[in-house]
């Protein structure tokens, strides 16, 4: 068996929806960061189940992703799995549609989740058809980097 | 039942957006139409004025699950239209990628999204508590699926290391040799795979109709990446008279184009290529072919998604085979063929996993695309699907109105339309 990598930092998100995009978009300023070795930055984009085959390879994942937690636009919460639980209603009208807490929850199932993993969300405000994210969640970013990176240090092991 | 309205907007677990309306009165059916509701996306627009480089790459985000099956058949437009005539080994590393794609689309639909009708289980999200080993073992062959396309094109999906005449790079002979092993391996995973389908095909509704099944042919193999047009009803025809045999129209309530040749409508994909083809397949595929009693010409939509599974061993036991070729005459580095850019038409065909897609190009001498015409798998399948709900809706009518719904939403299912896309957020409550 493979051996598991260190740490990979994926994003989870459709830049085509509005606000769904800031997964992505906190990736993109994140590559421009000097980060430890050994941290993979990775867009998950619309990946559905094929999340399940990526996050198999890792010890420890950081999610960033847009999350309704009912908070105010631009809110950034850090949270673990079972810190939650899912009360989104899926539409069930593809695979592109993800639902990050059922992929964690089938990989722990099938005894392939990574040991550490942290979501790190933004509320969005809108998601809708739109290239754009709204202008709460673009002066979240610094913040949410800032917080990635936080998580990195603290679950990174040399 | 006096009245029945049953209107299924955006039907789930499908790629896209599509709807189901049957009104009944006094037991008569009123409506009954199979609704594309997706926005137009103007890809043959924005291929005029392209250099025909970048076609494959364009083309190839028409879809997520069929990038690979758009790529080839772009490349295969472009090389007609400018006398490429690629090498052999091209050819075989072209037919492993599209066999990869080809395993991950089938064991997508029939694993993820048809599987939870046939344990009417709403989703495959419930089905990893009640049936876990099927679950894992359907990820094993949706793994194995996606690494194979990374190895071969560069990446899972949107293939990057596809080009006129060649690869930009090619899998080393080690890493064609790990493949086949994993490939072997993965037999006895998808023999039990194929053996729990059979065991609840008795959940698929009993259904037939008659109709036409087109799909490429060839005496040589299982007809996937080269071929001719072949009909069940009017024998074979060159890949040039693609617009003659689908015969594009519109219809008022939908925005994707129907077609029909010899008859009212016509079926394209994994049925249509076993009812033309099915002498061709592999020996484990005959083999599970004759477990569920399927023969050609079968006329059961539903038996679409069998096809896609015993498709799934064929290109796995066809990928071995391959890859013993390619490892027979040993890998050539540097065998791209060269070519000069010149003016002229060309048609592409290829079997992607849903059916029959045709690419047609034009370019000037510059090799700039001047004219683009692409005809998609699921377009020709619209009208077939609505054909048969106008004779299966009437066999329901003494069911249900949820029975029905759900009847008429896996007989699109089984077409495994893919019209598609959506969001991706989270959607959650701190616990107390």
């Amino acid at each position: 068996m493979m051996k598991k990598k260190n740490l990979a930092v994926i994003a989870v998100g459709n830049e085509l929806m509005g606000d769904d995009g800031i997964g992505p978009a906190i990736l993109n300023a994140l590559s421009g960061e000097s980060l430890p070795e050994g941290v993979d930055l990775i867009d998950g984009g619309t990946g559905g189940m094929s999340l399940l085959h990526v996050i198999k390879d890792y010890n420890r994942v950081i999610f960033i992703d847009s999350g309704d937690f009912g908070g105010v636009p631009g809110e950034i919460r850090v949270f673990t799995p079972k810190d939650v639980h899912s009360i989104k209603k899926m539409c069930r009208y593809s695979l592109h549609e993800v639902d990050l807490a059922e992929i964690i929850h089938i990989s722990q199932k099938i005894g392939e989740a990574p040991g550490i993993m942290v979501i790190v969300a933004v509320q969005p405000r809108r998601i809708e058809i739109n290239t754009s994210l709204s202008p709460e969640i673009i002066d979240a970013v610094p913040q949410a980097v800032k917080e990635v990176i936080s998580q990195i240090k603290r679950i990174r092991v040399e | 039942m006096s009245k029945i309205n049953i209107a299924v907007k955006h039907l789930t677990r499908i790629e896209g957006h599509g709807n189901i309306v049957l009104n009944v009165k006094d037991s008569t059916i009123e409506k009954i139409q199979w609704q594309v509701s997706e926005a137009p996306r103007m890809f043959e627009s924005f291929l005029r004025g392209r250099p025909h480089h970048q076609m494959s790459h364009i083309t190839s985000r028409i879809c997520g699950i069929c990038s690979i099956g758009h790529a080839l058949c772009s490349l295969k437009a472009t090389e007609a239209a400018m006398g490429i005539k690629v090498s052999e080994q091209t050819i075989l590393l072209r037919k492993i990628a599209l066999h990869g794609e080809n395993m991950q689309s089938h064991i997508l639909h029939v694993g993820y999204l048809v599987a939870p009708d046939l344990f009417r289980a709403g989703s495959v999200f419930p089905m990893i508590e009640t049936h876990t080993h099927t679950v894992l073992k359907i990820i094993k062959l949706h793994r194995l699926a996606n690494e194979m396309s990374d190895l071969m094109c560069g990446r899972t999906t949107h293939p990057i290391t596809l080009m006129p005449g060649g690869f930009t790079a090619i899998p080393s002979e080690k890493q064609l040799k790990d493949l086949k092993q994993r490939l072997i391996d993965i037999i006895p995973v998808c023999d039990d795979v194929i053996q729990t389908v059979l065991d609840n095909a008795h959940m698929l509704p009993d259904f037939s109709r008659e109709t036409e099944y087109i799909a490429l042919t060839t005496d040589e193999e299982y007809a996937l990446y080269d071929g001719v047009i072949g009909s069940t009803d009017t024998g074979r025809h060159p890949i040039e008279e693609y617009e003659s045999i689908a015969n594009e129209f519109v219809v008022p309530h939908s925005t994707a184009k129907f077609t029909k040749h010899a008859r009212e409508s016509y079926m394209v994909g994994a049925l249509a290529r076993f009812n033309l083809n099915s002498d061709k397949l592999t020996s484990l595929a005959k083999k599970w072919a004759k477990k569920f009693g399927l023969k050609a010409i079968n006329y059961d939509p539903f038996m679409n998604n069998v096809a896609q599974l015993l498709e799934y061993i064929h290109c796995v036991e066809d990928s071995i085979a391959l890859i013993d070729k390619l490892l027979d005459k040993g890998l050539k580095k540097n065998d791209n063929t060269k070519y000069k850019v010149r003016a002229g038409r060309g048609i592409g065909g290829v079997e992607v996993p849903r059916g029959i897609l045709f690419h047609d190009y034009t370019y000037n001498n510059e090799g700039i695309c001047t004219k683009a015409n692409l005809v998609i798998p699921t377009n020709q399948n619209h009208n077939n699907i609505t054909k048969d709900m106008e004779i299966f809706a009437p066999m329901l009518l003494n069911k249900s109105e949820k029975e029905i719904e759900l009847n008429l939403e896996m007989l699109v299912r089984a077409y495994d339309p893919c019209i598609s896309c959506s969001t991706h957020y989270l959607k959650v409550e701190f616990k107390r």
